[in-house]
């Protein structure tokens, strides 16, 4: 048979080598058993072929959905985003508990914005003081995103990693500027660690390398290649994510961790989302349009290989639920 | 006591300085090293920055105009930290990194490797010999962005009488060669360089025909190597076609001129000839080195590398030949390098490391003491540092490493190879960290440019035959440290062929030998140019080269 | 079998006689592999280089074109099974879909809707290719009065869904010489839609229902009836199933070793609410070349559009977006003005950081070829005259009366030449990273307290 040679690489390193190589399988939360308190944990990774390509391998795990709870009052989101939260905004705990006992959310990632110094500036103890009281109300496994690179993230992430020991929590994030305290605090304290790179493949593999250079295991990282929006990067996300994906199939053991993509905080900022139909009759209904950007921007991912998807819009959440069970039934 | 945050731009430092410390001092806080040749005095003028935000009453002087003064300008000795700043630090108003010495150093031990390049060579130069002349020389010249090297050939017999290195003066008007470019499109700028260049040159010949006792009369013949832009701003040419236009914008052929025309101090009608050149990046020095390897000679593949301030790379054998260029920056050759130098007598050029407790064991040219360190001895150092887990993948000191060798020097971590009185050192002789990072992307872009050339052609490295090293990076190389920080692609280590200054071993073949000029522009119609720059995969090997060894 | 430069470049007569445009024959090779030249550039080249050479360059799907004119569609032709290979080429085409049980209102609506839909984005105009029109009511006249009026109404070329042979020949009549695509043809209708096809010289989609086997034979047997422009319509039993479906028939045609898979595909996804886009995006990022969107509204449109614009974007080369000034939130003449080059991701990342800053700016943007900051400035497109020339043009003076000009940490060296260049203007600093933009911008500008 003549083969392009581009479908050489992809039969030889996929078809023949199916099962030789997966992408790594890796535990959200420990539950009382495993020396925490969750509920449950969750698993994520684990395939081994391309995203739901059920017909030539096996993936063990469905894609989740993270719910993003900011820790202050979300001034910046827009109405569509917002609508669906107004009796919670501004209390993270009560809206944890919500989007967990009504939506049915089984990850949440609390986002503690407001210890950037350039908006509330919250203290370490404060951040603490939360993630500790949405530990003891809230039973699901947990993603905890820092204020951003920075002595703030060092020092809020290590004290919530400290407050938080043994629940294996996801912490987000450790960059190659600045990943040695993040990741020795996930060590110390049992987490895990996402390893955010800006959009290239050696980058991403150049960070994961040097995390594992510290022997931190390997099935504690999830890779965050940045996620661009629809209509700003979502393309160079996607590609970024397919080459990666493609390398670690392929027997790369310093690509073959899951992907994590933060869709919401992305999406809900563009103009697109944000601009009413009156001023742009065009674009049609702005809320709905808006659901759709986000769906549109997470259903694209997945199919790029997206393990962990952080979103806002409940809406949007749950069609994507639904589009990941169809993707998800074997044929 | 009061204090104020004070931020440097553009490089985003910040801390708090003391109510009524002056804004240079401040400065200097940072390591940020302005200039200022009355120490401080506010007489002369020359630690001009900007504010950009803050209060910070005017300090008159003549070097800043009224019309500067209302745009936030202020000499920074005289400036007082009484607001909360932002201070701008334009180029101009910064020390050089490293004070670079212009003088011109002979150099004598590279003779084997002339030898053998130029093997079988019967001179015949292009010029019927004066009989009149009892000892009629040749000048090679290789006129380097970095480092300009001259040599006085016999014509007669083929040797060589003298050789004397100096660093390009034009370094002082940027050290890679857009800024050159960028430099030379100023008004009066083009004349200043070409007077730069001159002014090395005729040192040099100087200094040779001093020690050579020859007057300018006995040099009748002069041969030049240079890339592209050098030999347009020794021309007086206007390079801007270099890097704003195609291939074509930029002229690769020149003709012959009388050294009276070119202004070069020998025998005012001697011819002075040009190595041809390929394209905008890939000039006369790299086919002159081409020659010299005999690449257009042989069967197998040939992969020449000219790690110069432009790092330059030919793949190719008798059939086919494909150059490119990529920026790599003068750091092999000292410049931009806390201990960095020329490789010339007192550079350390080889670095062994066996006890991270102990000195270092190092090769010093010409012998101890050591003044500082040559390209070569860099490339030793950054695998051995590597090796010992002293310097990370990305290049940076590993500052919880337990090592004695481990130090601060003006407020960067260093790693020191010699301190003062050590073997007779008579300074501190280390890098520091900014120096690896340094070396990092100069290793990268020679490593991207070799995997980019590799990649266009579809050949594996495996399939190269010999990799040929030239430069001036010192009288040997370890390519077992070079492939180590992935310099060079891994590949059994006799196929590693070192020859040195290759450029100057072309222009030598020019000089002795009318069919080796034939065959040199052969050479430089048959080599295809590769543009990196607009090449799509370069960037992404680049970034992938930016770790040791390699991502891959 | 594709070859490697060098193995075409033994092909060559490696004379270098420049005859083709290239300095050397082996540079010649190069821009054969990159398929940027055709081989009779090549006055010498011999016949058994040109029969080699040849066979290796045939596309591996067909290029099928539906309608005529200006707004003809062409799908197929793709030679990579991810973007970052190569590219893709041929976008996925976005039909809206009305039917014959329509009212006239309602289809009125939907067609202008679709057709009046146009929005320019980051240098492309985003419009909808296709209307299809289903016959459901088994009457050809009523089919016939719906193509007809969809034909009144606007240009796009048509698809016609029918599995009745009556109707599709009325239909088909209806829609003129317009070369539809004929969506219908299974086992039982064969002959008749084969004959419709060929004879209107239109398209035809391939449909038996099945496996993608059966499909593959299906549309082989249709291309032995002499039905060149095949288009496949695989049946899915679900999300899964359909993106199996057509990840394999896009593998196979690209191995050019299964019959009957060397053609461009078509999705028909619900519309109406989300669950359809969200299917719809899958078929745009997983080789769908046509979809039908079934019962759109109008705001399907825009983010499907986008996303289109993005997945077939050449990976290799930077999206540019239009230069100009850009307002960010709602900025006022005292607002900061900022400058960077026209390529997209500098343009998002600075633009994204300015609105993260909250403080409302003016972003002037420079044709820098789409290259990037430091890119440019070494090429020469970002240069202080460029940035004058720029600022002069968007009449900046008086749009921003306190003449400051941020410019990137990057060319900071060109400060004193701007200055020069720009009399009156105070040209500051910026950092080098856009992600420290915000943190400047609220120290810097703000205590500039003007």
């Amino acid at each position: 048979m003549l083969l392009p040679a581009t479908d050489v690489i992809y039969y030889t390193t996929i078809m023949n080598n199916s099962g030789a190589s997966a992408i790594n399988t890796v535990r959200i939360g420990n539950t009382s058993s495993e020396g925490g308190t969750r509920a449950f944990s969750i698993e994520v990774g684990g395939g081994n072929c391309l995203p739901f390509h059920h017909f030539e391998g096996t993936i063990p795990h469905r894609p989740v959905i993270a719910w993003e709870i900011p820790d202050v009052r979300p001034d910046d989101w827009c109405d569509t985003v917002k609508g669906p939260y107004l009796d919670f905004l501004g209390d993270p705990l009560r809206w944890a508990r919500c989007v967990v006992d009504e939506k049915g959310a089984r990850l949440i990632c609390l986002d503690l914005r407001g210890a950037r110094p350039d908006r509330e500036n919250r203290s370490a103890a404060q951040s603490v003081e939360l993630l500790r009281s949405i530990l003891k109300s809230v039973p699901v496994p947990l993603i905890i995103r820092g204020p951003g690179p920075g002595e703030r993230q060092n020092g809020v992430l290590t004290a919530c990693a400290e407050a938080a020991q043994g629940e294996r929590c996801l912490l987000a994030s450790a960059v190659a500027e600045e990943y040695k305290t993040i990741v020795a605090a996930a060590a110390a304290y049992g987490h895990l660690v996402v390893a955010e790179t800006p959009i290239d493949v050696n980058l991403c593999k150049q960070l994961n390398i040097l995390i594992s250079d510290l022997h931190f295991p390997a099935d504690r990282v999830v890779i965050d290649p940045l996620t661009g929006g629809l209509g700003y990067g979502l393309e160079y996300t996607y590609s970024v994510m397919e080459r990666i994906r493609l390398q670690a199939l392929s027997g790369d053991g310093m690509m073959q961790m899951p992907f994590i993509n933060f869709v919401g905080p992305e999406v809900w900022k563009v103009k697109e989302v944000k601009v009413p139909e009156q001023k742009e009759p065009q674009w049609g209904s702005r809320a709905e349009r808006g659901v759709l950007w986000e769906i549109s921007t997470a259903v694209a991912l997945l199919h790029a290989g997206a393990d962990l998807l952080v979103m806002r819009h409940p809406e949007a959440i749950a069609v994507v639920e639904r589009t990941i069970d169809g993707l998800m039934k074997k044929g | 006591m009061k204090s104020f945050r004070v931020k440097f731009l553009p490089l985003g430092v910040e801390s708090r300085v003391a109510a009524g410390a002056s804004v240079y001092d401040a400065a200097l806080t940072h390591g940020i090293q302005l200039r200022g040749e009355c120490g401080g005095l506010g007489s002369c003028g020359q630690c001009v920055v900007k504010i950009d935000a803050g209060a910070c009453p005017p300090t008159p002087h003549a070097s800043i105009t009224p019309d500067r003064e209302r745009r936030g300008y202020r000499l920074a000795c005289a400036a007082r930290v009484e607001d909360d700043l932002v201070v701008f630090v334009p180029e101009e108003s910064l020390l050089p990194s490293a004070s670079v010495d212009y003088a011109a150093v002979v150099l004598s031990e590279d003779d084997r490797k002339r030898d053998r390049a130029l093997a079988g060579v019967e001179p015949s130069p292009p010029l019927n010999l004066p009989p009149g002349i009892a000892r009629p020389l040749g000048l090679a010249l290789d006129l380097g962005t970095t480092t300009v090297v001259a040599e006085f050939v016999n014509l007669r017999a083929g040797n060589c009488v003298s050789r004397a290195a100096a660093y390009n003066r034009q370094l002082s008007c940027g050290t890679d060669i857009i800024s050159r470019i960028t430099y030379a499109e100023r008004p009066g700028g083009l004349e200043w360089l070409r007077g730069l260049a001159l002014e090395t040159i005729n040192d040099l010949l100087a200094r040779l025909m001093e020690h050579s006792r020859v007057g300018p009369g006995d040099l009748i013949i002069a041969i030049v190597a240079g890339n592209t832009t050098m030999v347009h701003l020794f021309l007086g040419m206007d390079p801007s076609g270099i890097r704003l236009g195609s291939f074509t914008a930029a002229h690769t052929r020149y003709p012959a001129i009388p050294a009276r025309e070119a202004g070069v101090k020998i025998d005012p009608l001697a011819p002075v000839m040009f190595a041809p050149g390929v394209g905008s990046y890939v000039g006369g020095d790299v086919t002159a080195g081409v020659l010299a390897c005999r690449m257009h000679e042989c069967d197998e593949v040939t992969l020449f590398i000219d790690a110069g301030t432009n790092g330059e790379i030919v793949l190719g054998n008798r059939e086919w030949m494909m150059g490119c260029a990529c920026s790599t920056g003068p750091a092999f050759e000292g410049v931009g390098i806390a201990s960095g130098m020329i490789a010339a007598p007192g550079a350390i050029e080889e670095v062994h490391i066996r006890d991270l407790d102990a000195a270092p064991r190092l090769g010093v040219i010409g012998g101890a003491p050591a003044r500082g360190i040559c390209g070569s001895g860099m490339i030793d150092l950054m695998a051995e540092l590597f090796r010992h887990g002293i310097l990370d993948r990305n290049g940076a000191l590993n500052a919880g490493s337990r090592c004695p060798r481990l130090a601060e020097r003006d407020g960067h971590p260093v790693y020191l190879v010699r301190t003062r009185g050590e073997d007779c050192a008579a300074r501190d002789i280390y890098l520091n960290d900014v120096d690896f990072k340094k070396l990092l992307r100069t290793k990268a872009a020679i490593q991207a440019a070799i995997r980019t050339m590799l990649k266009n052609v579809e050949l594996d490295a495996r399939e190269i035959g010999r990799v040929v090293i030239a430069g001036r990076l010192g009288e040997a190389i370890d390519a077992g440290n070079a492939i180590a920080i992935g310099m060079l692609p891994d590949l059994p280590l006799e196929r590693f062929d070192y020859i040195g200054n290759g450029s100057l071993w072309g222009a030598n073949l020019m000089l002795l030998s009318k069919e080796r000029g034939v065959a040199l522009e052969a050479i430089a119609d048959r080599i295809t140019y590769l543009d990196l720059s607009t090449h799509p995969g370069y960037m992404e090997e680049y970034v992938a080269s930016l770790f040791i060894p390699h991502t891959d | 079998m594709k070859l490697t430069g060098l193995q075409i470049f033994k092909l060559l007569p490696n004379k270098n006689c420049k005859e083709c445009g290239f300095q050397t024959c082996l540079a010649f090779a190069m821009k054969l592999v990159a398929k940027q030249v055709r081989l009779d550039a090549c006055p010498y080249v011999s016949d058994e280089a040109k029969a080699v050479l040849g066979a290796a360059s045939a596309p591996p799907i067909r290029l099928v074109g539906i309608g005529t004119g200006e707004r003809e569609v062409k799908v197929g032709e793709e030679l990579v099974l991810f973007r970052h290979e190569k590219a893709f080429f041929h976008k996925t085409a976005i039909a809206v879909q009305v039917d014959d049980r329509l009212s006239g209102d309602a289809l009125g609506a939907r067609v202008r809707e679709a057709a009046d839909f146009s929005v320019e984005r980051a240098g492309e105009r985003l419009c909808i290719d296709l209307i299809a029109v289903k016959e459901l009511s088994g009457e050809p006249e009523r089919f016939v009065a719906a193509v007809a009026r969809v034909r009144e109404m606007c240009p796009l070329p048509l698809i016609l869904i029918s599995r009745n042979p009556a109707c599709m020949r009325a239909g088909l009549k209806a829609a003129g010489g317009t070369r539809p695509l004929l969506w219908g043809a299974d086992r039982d209708n064969a002959d008749e839609l084969a004959a419709l096809a060929k004879e209107a010289g239109a398209p035809l989609v391939a449909a038996p229902g099945g496996s993608i086997d059966d499909l593959a034979q299906f549309a082989a047997e249709l291309a032995g009836r002499g039905v060149d422009d095949i288009i496949l319509a695989p049946s899915p039993a679900g999300a899964a199933d359909r993106l199996a479906a057509f990840t394999l028939l896009r593998r196979r045609a690209l191995s050019r070793a299964a019959p009957g898979t060397g053609y461009p595909t078509i999705l028909s996804v619900p519309g109406g609410g989300y669950e359809g886009a969200a299917a719809a995006v899958g078929g745009i990022c997983k080789y769908a070349s046509i979809v039908v969107l079934e019962t759109p509204s109008p705001w399907h449109y825009l983010p499907l559009l986008t996303l289109r614009q993005g997945i077939y974007t050449d990976p290799q080369k930077p999206l540019q977006v239009n230069p100009g000034v850009y307002r960010i939130g709602e900025a006022k003449p005292e607002s900061p003005l900022l400058v960077t080059t026209n390529f997209s991701l500098t343009y998002y990342m600075v633009s994204s950081e300015i609105e993260a800053s909250e403080i409302p700016s003016w972003l002037l943007v420079v044709d820098a070829e789409g290259q990037s900051v430091l890119t440019a400035w070494a090429a020469g497109k970002f240069n202080p005259e460029v940035i004058a020339k720029a600022v002069v043009a968007q009449g900046l003076d008086t749009r921003v009366p306190h003449t400051r000009l941020i410019i990137p940490g990057y060319v900071a060296m060109m400060s004193g030449d701007l200055e020069d260049k720009l009399p009156g203007w105070n040209i500051m600093v910026g950092p080098q990273e856009s992600a420290d933009i915000p943190v400047y911008l609220k120290e810097v500008w703000t205590r500039l307290g003007t």
